[in-house]
């Protein structure tokens, strides 16, 4: 088998898919260090060539990331302290070269000179002047502030939302929180649950932590985030108080709204942390990181396969079908119509490669058991209960298919099926865990790999891992379970082929979106501070106030030809009153000639006709009228 | 035929009261029957609900135990039939048989006339024996020489197949598999549930003898009575109920289904939502409880067509179809 030969080939590459430089993890001390440490365990068996930097990680090289990888080199250490030779830490007493009076160096004290204590100053006065802009702005903002007289007539009143009770309800997060919070306001105590209901899901549909579709249940989402028992009890408590309201046919009391609400805002602060920062749940993803999977595209190229990685959605599978796809399902949500498509295109000939539960879309396989979350003692999931750490140690391995390794032993299982090939046994005997399952499903298989970890970048330090991952899809071949041509095209559905969706995404992806966010804070605080318009000035330009001057002209002389003069004042007062305030008004009213006290009396009639737009009619109002357009023409 | 008005749903009280009993009876069964929780509380639900479950699972995973254990629990009589290729209806049912003293036929009840019968491997005996049960399981009575017989309150049929072995068996009909309000699936144990099994043993388990564990009922049948019609005043939305009926409808369209489920099958399922409803803590069904029990419910009650059979398509596959394609009430709209 091509496959075969390629993995045998892989043995005598150094650092066999990883060889390409941008893994650095792999190749460089220190960089990724705490995710590289937790695949350690893979190097034991490795020739000593392999993947050295990370050797050195493993070994106790202190952690550098690139930041810190900048900083080092503006550092003012000596040459040793600046060799990209990264040893274990030493003792403080030998300071490689580093004048301990140099800041940086380890035990030194702060020193000016230094470009770096200059970098830490520079920002120390940075984050000064943004507390002092900050403090500026809002004293600025809270002193001017002017009692503005209310307007009746110009006010937009606010109508009470519609809520439909059919489905999630339509909108921004943040304005279905603020419709559920009037919604309390106003006694409707079901309305504010439902709309806090529909905030919760819209926003952790929005960060992606659960997947909307119109045939899952909102207890399916709560188990959907059940790895975050914080984000899982703030939805149950909405879930539960709109179940009450929606099946349960009962009237809602106003404290059980408010604890709804209040969990709906934790999760909206929640998912908007998530959004800013896209801080990844476990580890970093990133494409040439440890837990990124980059590594399998060089893999399968050098195992002989035609490689590509799925861009499109699993639903269009049986337009260009590949013969194995390489599925992640810790990367990539499973709608139900991708679970159809998917077995489809399994039934028809193809082969999967799937990591993750997959007993979902092939219930064939058996039971999917996450010995992690049994461990942690999370009861509210579907998993079985297992309850017993370390269940899944000491793979035992089919001798025609290489033995994979994870470090620590595999930490999920498939309680397989009967008709199920196990190709890596957890136990001896007729223990049915198995980390690996292939079924044979219609004309094609699939290869379920329990523990997704086997498909990340730090986990192919391991010869055999990669040798498993080429060979299996041929084992079935040799097992009369399916059937493949050589070479096969094989296509990547994984976290590191996925585009992103957001430009935020994008950011995230590249790790810079801490950076832009505070950039963008930096510059719209400096921009509020310098008076820079942000958005479109209250009132509108020149032009356009000219406009809308003659739209009121038009419309007050309407509705005085049709006597309704009370309407015509106040509206032509709305529009000026805000503007001027009322000693504007006064002034202005005394420069078109006014006497001070008539002046006054005009000021209270306009006033009043902007207050009280619904009142009688009165004998001066048409002659207040021309007074206002008199007076605002000065 | 006259509909009675809307019933007022259960009170906090009864539910508590309901869902403190269903706590209790699962904790007690689960005592002795190890690995088997889901099993456990499918039963439960079943009985609660008035039906009878089908248990397909190979021998010795502890369904008789399960059974007996239950009987204790629940303070019912239990018996128990093996089911044979010789076994006569007669062999269930009982028949009258000529008493010489009084020079008269008198009857003699069978083993079905209990409270909590186990049917072990129901498809070893042939169609007419089947049968047989089938006017017990739904009317709860049996005919005998013109003469009807209650059977008694509650009865609770738990039968039992072996799925590997089907060499001289007889698969139940259609109409016999309706009966059954679920059909459950059992698997081997894992290995830590199978140690903890052995150390059970270990420390003088014997099955023979369950009042030795302690195992004693921890409820009566009038309380049994109570949680069965506290069950069926629990509050079902309309839109549940239009839920229930379109995924019951939707195996009837399924491409891979050649018979979908009758109308029994919704029935069956409202019943088991509210149980899990009132089990839950709750007065109101919430649709989780409709999908929690759709497969026990529904994976019996359709007929594959030939060539998805052939192509090993499962009727667990056809049910997880079904609900990923019925929108559910309140959620997003397609």
């Amino acid at each position: 088998m091509i496959a075969l030969l390629a993995s045998l080939a892989l043995a005598d590459t150094p650092n066999g898919p990883l060889d390409d430089p941008a893994f650095r993890f792999c190749g460089e001390a220190g960089i990724s260090a705490e995710e590289a440490r937790d695949f350690c365990e893979l190097l034991k068996d490795e020739p000593p060539e392999r993947c050295p930097g990370m050797r050195k990680t493993c070994e106790g090289a202190p952690k550098k990331d690139d930041l810190a990888d900048l900083l080092e080199q503006l550092r003012g250490c000596g040459d040793e302290g600046r060799a990209r030779d990264f040893a274990p830490p030493e003792p403080p007493a030998d300071t490689k070269g580093c004048d301990p009076e140099k800041l940086g160096c380890s035990g030194s004290a702060p020193n000016a000179s230094s470009p770096m204590a200059l970098l830490r100053w520079v920002a120390a006065a940075l984050v000064a002047g943004l507390v002092l802009v900050i403090l500026r702005v809002l004293v600025a903002y809270w002193s001017t502030r002017s009692e503005t007289p209310v307007l009746r007539g110009a006010e937009v009143r606010s109508q009470a939302l519609q809520v439909a009770h059919d489905d999630i309800p339509e909108g921004p997060p943040d304005d279905l929180l603020g419709a559920a919070r009037r919604a309390l306001d106003e006694g409707r105590h079901g309305d504010a649950v439902t709309l806090a209901r529909g905030a919760a899901l819209r926003r952790l549909a929005a960060i992606e932590r659960i997947v909307l579709h119109r045939a899952r249940t909102d207890r399916e989402y709560v188990r959907m985030v059940s790895k975050d028992p914080n984000v899982q009890g703030s939805l149950r408590t909405v879930v539960s108080a709109a179940e009450i309201h929606r099946w349960g046919g009962r009237p809602i009391d106003r404290t059980l709204a408010q604890g709804a609400i209040q969990a709906a805002e934790h999760l909206l602060l929640i998912g908007a942390v998530a959004l800013l920062l896209a801080i990844p749940g476990t580890a970093n993803a990133g494409r040439y990181g440890p837990y990124g999977e980059a590594a399998l595209e060089s893999l399968y190229e050098q195992g002989g396969y035609d490689v590509s990685w799925r861009l499109r959605g699993l639903q269009s599978l049986h337009e260009d079908p590949p013969d194995v796809l390489v599925l992640d399902l810790a990367a990539v949500a499973l709608e139900p119509e991708d679970q159809i498509a998917l077995r489809d295109w399994v039934e028809s000939g193809g082969v999967l490669v799937v990591g993750g539960d997959a007993s979902a879309a092939f219930p064939e396989l058996g039971t999917y058991v996450d010995a992690v979350l049994e461990v942690d003692g999370d009861t509210d999931t579907d998993q079985p209960a297992v309850g017993v750490a370390g269940v899944f140690e000491d793979p035992r391995c089919d001798v025609t298919v290489a033995c994979p390794q994870w470090p620590g032993g595999p930490h999920a299982a498939y309680l397989r099926g009967p008709d199920v090939e196990v190709w890596v046994a957890a136990h001896v005997g007729t223990e049915p865990n198995a980390p690996v399952v292939a079924a044979r499903i219609g004309s094609g298989g699939v290869i379920a790999i329990a523990d997704v970890r086997l498909l990340r970048n730090a986990s192919l330090v391991s010869t055999a891992n990669g040798a498993f991952l080429l060979e299996a899809p041929y084992a079935g071949v040799d097992r009369g379970l399916w059937t493949l041509p050589t070479p096969a095209t094989i296509e990547l559905a994984t976290r590191a082929g996925k585009d992103a969706e957001t430009p935020f995404g994008a950011l995230s992806e590249a790790n810079l979106l801490p950076a832009v966010a505070q950039l963008l804070l930096f510059g719209a605080l400096f921009g509020m501070w310098r008076g820079v318009a942000f958005a479109p000035l209250k009132d509108p330009p020149e032009q356009g106030r000219l406009s809308f001057s003659e739209h009121v002209r038009v419309l007050g002389m309407r509705y005085a030809r049709l006597g309704a003069s009370r309407r015509a004042l106040a509206a032509v007062a709305s529009l000026w009153l805000p503007r001027l305030g009322r000693a504007g008004l006064v002034a202005k009213a005394r420069r078109a000639g006014m006497e001070p006290d008539r002046a006054e009396i005009f000021a209270d009639a306009v006033e009043d006709a902007a207050k009280n737009p619904d009142g009688p009619d009165r004998p001066n109002d048409l002659t207040n009228l021309e007074d206002l357009w008199k007076a605002v023409g000065q | 035929m006259e509909s009675r008005g809307p019933v007022a749903p259960p009170d906090e009280l009864e539910i508590a009261a309901f869902s403190d009993a269903f706590r209790r009876l699962e904790d007690q069964v689960s005592r002795v029957v190890l690995g088997q929780g889901e099993t456990v509380r499918q039963v439960l639900v079943a009985l609660i609900a008035g039906g009878h479950v089908l248990i397909e699972g190979p021998p010795g995973l502890g369904k008789t135990l399960l059974a007996r254990t239950l009987a204790l629990a629940l303070g019912l009589g239990f018996r128990r039939i093996q089911f044979t290729p010789d076994l006569m209806p007669s062999d269930i049912t009982g028949g009258s048989v000529f008493n010489q003293r009084t020079q008269e036929f008198e009857f003699r009840a069978g083993p079905i006339f209990t409270e909590l019968l186990l049917s072990d491997e129901i498809n070893r005996a042939p169609a007419k024996t089947q049968a047989a049960l089938l006017e017990a399981m739904s009317d709860r009575q049996v005919t005998l020489d013109g003469i009807t017989r209650p059977l008694p309150k509650p009865f609770f049929v738990m039968a039992t197949q072996n799925p590997v072995e089907s060499e001289g068996t007889y698969p139940l009909p259609e109409a016999q598999l309706d009966r059954f309000l679920m059909k459950l699936l059992v698997t081997h144990p894992i290995e830590s549930v199978e140690v903890a099994l052995l150390d059970q043993y270990m420390a003088g388990f014997d099955a023979a003898h369950l009042d030795e564990v302690g195992i004693v009922a921890v409820v009566d049948r009038a309380t049994v009575d109570s949680m069965q019609r506290t069950a069926r005043r629990v509050r079902v939305d309309k839109q549940i109920r239009e839920y229930i009926a379109k995924i019951v409808g939707r195996t009837r369209q399924h491409p891979s289904v050649d018979l979908g489920a009758s109308p029994r099958a919704s029935i069956a399922l409202l019943l088991c939502a509210q149980v899990v409803a009132a089990a839950e803590g709750r007065s109101y069904v919430v649709p989780d409880d409709v999908k929690e029990l759709a497969a026990p419910v529904l994976r019996h009650r359709f007929l594959l067509q030939p060539d998805a059979e052939l192509e090993g398509v499962a009727p667990d596959t056809v049910v997880a179809n079904v609900l990923a394609d019925v929108p559910v009430p309140g959620a997003e709209k397609p």
